[in-house]
């Protein structure tokens, strides 16, 4: 079992008028090299589900394991080592200030000591040239260029290799397509298959666009007010359709605020 | 005029702190006014003690130099914890312990081996008894302010950026200028911000104590003012030099940061050579001078007019300068986007209204984002 959430609650303002259940008693295995896709709506804690695992957000009970390991206290730069996180703006994933080879650097060095040994290497920028090369954005002739010029699409996909090419353990992926044109939104997913299905990754990733969800990876998990409402298998899910999916939150939508309605 | 070079080498050892700090990590630290007369001070007193009631050994000075930098470390190792473990605000925890070091600078200098309380201290001689500084050789030829003076003084500062320029070309030294630029990123990528932030403020405060412990040697005297305003001389330098310089590359970054601290300090030369102005009107200068970088470093004219008679062109792969690039984090932020149209890519409205629309119907009006 790679990654075991057992239980985890999580109430943002507890005691105060803004009181907000984010989290409810959620439960989830994924095992090596599965593939998941979160769907749900606004406020279903889908996001706080990632920030939990990537240790940005601490729990309130319950537990995070990854490879036998309880990481559920550990800082979020200790679990780094482990995990990579792709964020749904593009600004967040990246340094603006450094060059495309350092944030590179930066990330290669994800999880290990910091030491004062040279951060950029000759062999190291070969490395980079021919990673970049990958995303067939033409950034390997640009390696010196500022992140910070770079469109948002191309911020992304850069986002994805920094978060993919040290083999991580589990990678997150949070809306990282949301903030793009369709086109780029397009082209970064393609990315993200091909990087994930290339390193046999575990990932899990949140979308709002249920076709997205639908085409990527072996399972599906269905949530909404901090409940994961349902999972799908690998073969459930190759049968699905966005009309089923769309059909059972609505009708679940129902059934929750008659619940709402009657407690 | 050499004099005045002089001068403006030895605060550009603190100016380098301070772009450290400010530039590349982006924190407000005002640790540097309290540790550059923390440096200053335990200097001072070392070298009085030990020509006075020690035996004069020839090691003092560097001694008393080498103190002046742990203890401007120390400083901002307090400033980095109150931030980092104490959750301060950055420009809080740097007020505060600048404001205690006050109290603590006044301890160290009335610890001389007479037991007399001291607000400042004279360093040539004592009840007719020389002290030995690490200058008192170049004030017994009258070399202060010459050319050998100059070439002594320029020598520690080369030493320094490099050190600077190697110490951030280093892994840790990229942790460094992500944690500045990018927390969350950072932090994401397992760099502990923390440690980070803590060590870069030691190396910024120690460079602040070399700087005092240098100019008490070289002025051959010290006091409880003497860092007061040094915060605006840094950043005015640093201001200036980038101004000049560009940000292109960090080596080209602190190259200007020491031009900038030797032209800000010719500057006030010319300045108080005018009949008008009284030596007490130098923080006035100090303040108009510093507003007039700041102004200036907004003007686009002035890039374009540096950018035109500058010789030097970019080729293809010539990063672009740093401050082109849009940042909300930094205290120059104004200065920064302004010639610089913020690069927000258009699209963005209408593919954020396409993504709503497509989950329409499992709306609901709450916000996924997690304070």
């Amino acid at each position: 079992m790679m990654l075991r959430i057992e239980q985890v609650s999580k109430t943002f303002y507890p005691g105060t008028a803004n009181e907000r259940v984010a989290l409810n008693d959620v439960s989830l295995h994924l095992d090596e090299g599965d593939f998941i896709t979160i769907i749900g709506s606004n406020g279903a804690g889908k996001s706080t589900l990632l920030n939990i695992i990537g240790g940005s957000l601490s729990v309130d009970t319950g537990s995070v394991i990854i490879n036998g390991r309880d990481v559920t206290r550990l800082k979020e730069y200790r679990r780094a080592q482990g995990i990579a996180r792709v964020f749904q703006d593009p600004a967040a994933g990246t340094s603006p200030h450094l060059s495309i080879e350092e944030n590179l650097a930066v990330a290669l060095d994800r999880g290990k000591p910091h030491t004062l040994a040279r951060g950029l290497t000759k062999a190291r920028r070969e490395e980079f040239r021919e990673q970049l090369a990958t995303l067939e954005q033409g950034l390997e002739n640009r390696m010196r260029h500022r992140v910070g010029l770079l469109s948002g699409g191309q911020r992304q996909a850069l986002s994805l290799l920094m978060a993919s090419f040290t083999h991580p353990q589990l990678l997150l992926l949070d809306e990282h397509t949301a903030a793009l044109d369709p086109e780029r939104a397009e082209l970064v997913l393609r990315l993200t298959a091909s990087k994930i299905a290339e390193q046999g990754l575990t990932a899990l990733m949140v979308t709002h666009n249920m076709d997205h969800a639908l085409r990527l990876g072996n399972g599906l998990i269905m949530m909404h007010e901090g409940r994961i409402l349902r999972s799908l298998d690998a073969e459930e899910k190759a049968k699905a359709q966005v009309s089923d999916l769309l059909e059972f939150f609505s009708r679940e939508k129902g059934v929750l605020s008659d619940r709402t309605l009657l407690s | 005029m050499l004099g005045a070079i002089d001068q403006g080498l030895i605060t550009a050892l603190l100016a380098l702190g301070i772009f450290l700090t400010f530039r590349i990590l982006n924190f407000a630290d005002l640790t540097v006014d309290g540790s550059f007369t923390t440096g200053s001070a335990t200097a001072a007193i070392i070298v009085f003690n030990g020509s006075l009631n020690g035996q004069g050994e020839w090691w003092w000075p560097w001694l008393a130099t080498v103190a002046g930098i742990i203890v401007g470390a120390l400083a901002g190792c307090l400033t980095g914890l109150l931030h980092t473990k104490a959750h301060i605000d950055p420009l809080l925890a740097s007020i505060l312990v600048m404001l205690a070091l006050y109290s603590i600078n006044s301890r160290i200098l009335s610890a001389g081996y007479d037991g007399v309380e001291r607000s400042n201290i004279g360093l040539v001689s004592h009840k007719g008894q020389p002290i030995e500084t690490l200058f008192t050789w170049m004030r017994a030829l009258s070399l202060r302010g010459s050319l050998t003076s100059i070439a002594v003084l320029g020598g520690i500062v080369v030493v320094f950026v490099l050190f600077l320029n190697w110490f951030l070309s280093t892994k840790f030294g990229l942790a460094i200028m992500a944690t500045g630029d990018n927390p969350t990123m950072a932090s994401a990528m397992g760099v502990s911000t923390d440690f980070t932030k803590i060590i870069t403020l030691m190396v910024s405060n120690g460079l602040a104590g070399l700087s005092g412990a240098i100019t008490a040697q070289y002025v051959f005297a010290s006091s409880l003012e003497d860092g007061r305003g040094m915060i605006l001389v840094g950043l005015a330098s640093v201001i200036l030099g980038n101004a000049i310089f560009g940000t292109r590359y960090v080596w080209l970054m602190t190259i200007g940061v020491v031009a900038g601290s030797v032209l800000y300090r010719i500057a006030i030369f010319w300045a108080l050579r005018w009949d008008f102005l009284k030596s007490a009107d130098m923080k006035l200068i100090s303040a108009v001078l510093v507003i007039i970088a700041l102004v200036l470093s907004q003007w686009q004219g002035a890039h374009a007019l540096v950018t035109k008679i500058s010789p030097w062109k970019p080729k293809e792969d010539t990063p672009e300068p740093m401050a082109s690039v849009p940042n909300q984090f930094s205290p120059f932020a104004e200065v920064d986007t302004a010639h610089q149209p913020v690069l927000r890519p258009a699209h963005i409205h209408h593919d954020v209204a396409e993504t709503v629309e497509t989950v329409e119907t499992v709306e609901t009006n709450e916000t996924d984002k997690a304070p």
